[in-house]
């Protein structure tokens, strides 16, 4: 994509082009708002990459200025500032994402590619962990290469799932995957399917967090049952 | 603006004023009735002595000779007058006092100077007025039944008036005065007794801006000593406020010193070194001292936000516990994994709520989380219960580390205190924190060993949300 970066920091400015650029995106890094305002009305960009700590112009201001002059491209700010009352001003100024300094490169690559995705309007992709591979386009399910016989609320489940690796997500996120079907829900009827989805996939990739909810285990060791 | 020095001024010297006209007019009525007895006393001595001396019956040849010799006062009086110059005595003639000597057949036989003739009282012994050309005199009359004579004394109002007016005239005069250097004194002492306070209010504005020395209690009066006092407490509040953030300033610097240190080492060997695995792992590591780093300045902003100058719960809400210990074992929960470490939330009830500030209770529980999960070794399990107790609402977090020994138990509150022996990458603030956040909510802090034996048991008691 052409990255539009907006940092006056020297050397996170040259780290930030470095780390986009190996990831495969070409980026034009300005060092101060009012060049950013300029450039950004003479050219296009597929994303903005905006710090809101700038010398010469507060970063929102730029941003509330351009969504009022009619900017569509995707927003990402970085912050310094961690509270969520920062969080709100920074998404309702027009930002689509924000991550807060110090970030993970590998976290920032990811979500400028969400952006993207969501800006070009392209089909979900591909849900992968480990050996298993999950097509929400055609909701199948692979494993090892071989096809799984999966239903359909079982899918679902299976969907959240992996849309979450390495968060928990509760009873109640999950149930309600299930309600969608119009259908009476008895309570158990969440724990007979994480069962059958263990059955299929192996016990060690669904773990239980009791109290609180269900999450794709993590890849780096085997697990001992504990459903 | 309010103003005690001239609300003293204009009242003193208005009620001093008030206060000196009272005086004047009171003493002007009260001296009319002294000025009247006395010289009513006066003219009936006179009216008696004269009884006593025309003993009796006079013949008309000595009438003729007394009444010469009554004409001849006043020419008396100026040979007297002229004879006593230089003394201070005022003999000098003036018609004010007349007398008359009526028998009882109604001839006058006597009279002074200048009297006139008609009968100067209407025959009523005593005291009494008559009006004469229009000018009123007071008049006293004795009948003497030795001699069956009338004796009339008179003087005249105008007389008497004069006097109260010179009277009152010196009065005035006197206190004329004595009103301005009254005035004069009454500015001073106002303006003395206030000195004390111009003086404290001088040295306290005057003062360099971050001189935060108590002001000497000593030269205070007295009304304004709890003032003051009050303003020392602050000045000592504000003095241990700076030290605060002058201490926190350095421990943090301090505390960030070491990791970074290891950063820079890391890195230094990711440079030196040609071995490939040696590199990458080098490298992780820095980004490892990276991570703690952050760690370290996440919990020292968080603590300085709670600091006690500004801890106060602005906004109390309805804070559902068992909910926020979910959320926060739903986010910690990989990294627990990642150990090995079996986590779990065990809440029977789950809507149980307390009052308080839900950032802040999610940040206590996720330090005790945090805690409880850092410390925990491989295979080890954490355990958070929220509880609805009998006179209180419990949270507890328990895990199977190697637990707080109990001669420790106070110290771990302390800032950047870690026990020796622990190889945990912690920041050392979360207990500070969790400490700042409990003392927000009124909340008690238990640090007990589990009933197996082994492990640390945190328990959070806070007050029970009053049953509606």
């Amino acid at each position: 994509m052409r990255i539009l970066l907006v940092e006056d920091d020297e050397q996170l400015g040259e780290a930030v082009q470095k780390g986009l650029s190996l990831d495969g995106h070409h980026v034009d890094w300005v060092k101060d708002g009012n060049t950013a305002e300029s450039v950004i009305k003479t050219e296009t960009f597929d994303l903005i990459v905006l710090d809101l700590g700038l010398p010469k112009q507060p970063g929102l201001q730029i941003l509330r200025r351009a969504r009022t002059d009619g900017l569509k491209t995707p927003v990402l700010i970085l912050t310094a500032r961690d509270t969520t009352d920062d969080t709100v001003i920074g998404l309702d100024s027009g930002a689509d994402d924000y991550m807060i300094k110090p970030f993970d490169l590998d976290v920032l690559c990811a979500r400028i590619r969400a952006l993207g995705r969501r800006a070009s309007g392209r089909a979900e992709p591909n849900l992968i962990f480990g050996d298993l591979i999950l097509y929400p386009a055609s909701h199948t399910v692979t494993y090892k290469g071989e096809h799984l016989n999966i239903p359909r609320r079982e899918f679902a489940i299976l969907e959240k799932l992996l849309e979450n690796q390495g968060r928990v997500l509760s009873r109640e996120a999950l149930s309600q995957m299930l309600y969608g079907f119009g259908e009476e829900v008895d309570s158990n009827a969440l724990e007979v399917h994480i069962h059958n989805l263990r059955k299929k996939l192996g016990a060690n990739f669904i773990v239980t967090i009791r109290g609180v909810g269900y999450m794709i285990g993590t890849q780096t060791q085997p697990k001992e049952d504990r459903s | 603006m309010l103003s005690i020095r001239k609300f003293l001024l204009i009242n003193l010297l208005l009620s001093t004023t008030v206060a000196t006209l009272l005086t004047a007019v009171g003493n002007y009525f009260l001296d009319q009735k002294d000025i009247q007895s006395h010289l009513d006393a006066q003219l009936s001595q006179v009216a008696l002595s004269f009884e006593a001396i025309i003993e009796e019956e006079l013949h008309s040849h000595r009438l003729t000779e007394i009444q010469k010799a009554l004409n001849g006062i006043p020419q008396r009086a100026e040979e007297i007058y002229q004879s006593a110059r230089g003394q201070d005595i005022e003999i000098r003639y003036a018609d004010k006092f007349h007398f008359q000597v009526w028998d009882d057949k109604g001839k006058l036989l006597l009279r002074s100077t200048g009297a006139p003739t008609e009968p100067l009282s209407d025959g009523i012994t005593g005291f009494s007025e008559k009006y004469i050309n229009n000018q009123p005199w007071r008049v006293f009359t004795i009948y003497s039944p030795r001699t069956g004579l009338n004796i009339v004394l008179a003087e005249r109002y105008e007389t008497r008036s004069e006097l109260e007016h010179r009277i009152a005239q010196d009065e005035s005069f006197i206190m004329l005065l004595i009103y301005p250097l009254l005035g004069l004194i009454i500015w001073v002492i106002v303006g003395k007794g206030l000195s004390s306070l111009k003086r404290i209010a001088y040295e306290v504005s005057h003062r360099a801006e971050n001189y935060l020395e108590p002001v000497n209690l000593e030269e205070v009066p007295l009304e304004i000593m709890p003032v003051i006092d009050e303003l020392n407490k602050l000045f000592l509040r504000l003095q241990q406020a700076f030290e605060r953030e002058k201490r926190f300033a350095a421990d943090a610097a301090h505390e960030l010193r070491t990791p970074l240190a290891v950063l820079r080492t890391q890195a230094q060997i990711a440079l030196k070194t040609s071995d490939p695995v040696e590199h990458e792992q080098a490298l992780v590591k820095v980004i490892q001292g990276v991570d703690r780093s952050t760690h370290i300045v996440q919990q020292l902003l968080t603590l300085s936000r709670l600091v006690p100058e500004v801890n106060r719960i602005n906004n109390p809400e309805d804070v559902n516990l068992c909910k926020a210990a979910a959320e926060v074992v739903a986010t910690l929960a990989p990294s627990a994994l990642e150990k090995s470490i079996e986590i779990e939330l065990i809440a029977p009830d789950e809507n149980i709520f307390i009052r308080g500030d839900a950032t802040s209770l999610g940040i206590l529980i996720r330090n005790l989380v945090d805690n409880a999960i850092r410390y925990t070794p491989e295979h080890g399990r954490v355990q958070v219960h929220v509880q609805d107790l009998s006179d209180r609402t419990q949270l507890r977090v328990v895990d199977s580390g190697p637990g707080i020994p109990p001669e420790l138990r106070t110290r771990v509150f302390e800032r950047f205190y870690r026990i020796i022996g622990t190889k945990s990458q912690g920041s050392g603030l979360g207990l500070a924190i969790v400490y700042q956040i409990a003392a927000l909510h009124d909340a008690e802090i238990h640090l007990r060993t589990p009933p197996n034996g082994q492990g640390l048991s945190v328990e959070i008691d806070f007050h029970k949300l009053p049953q509606t």
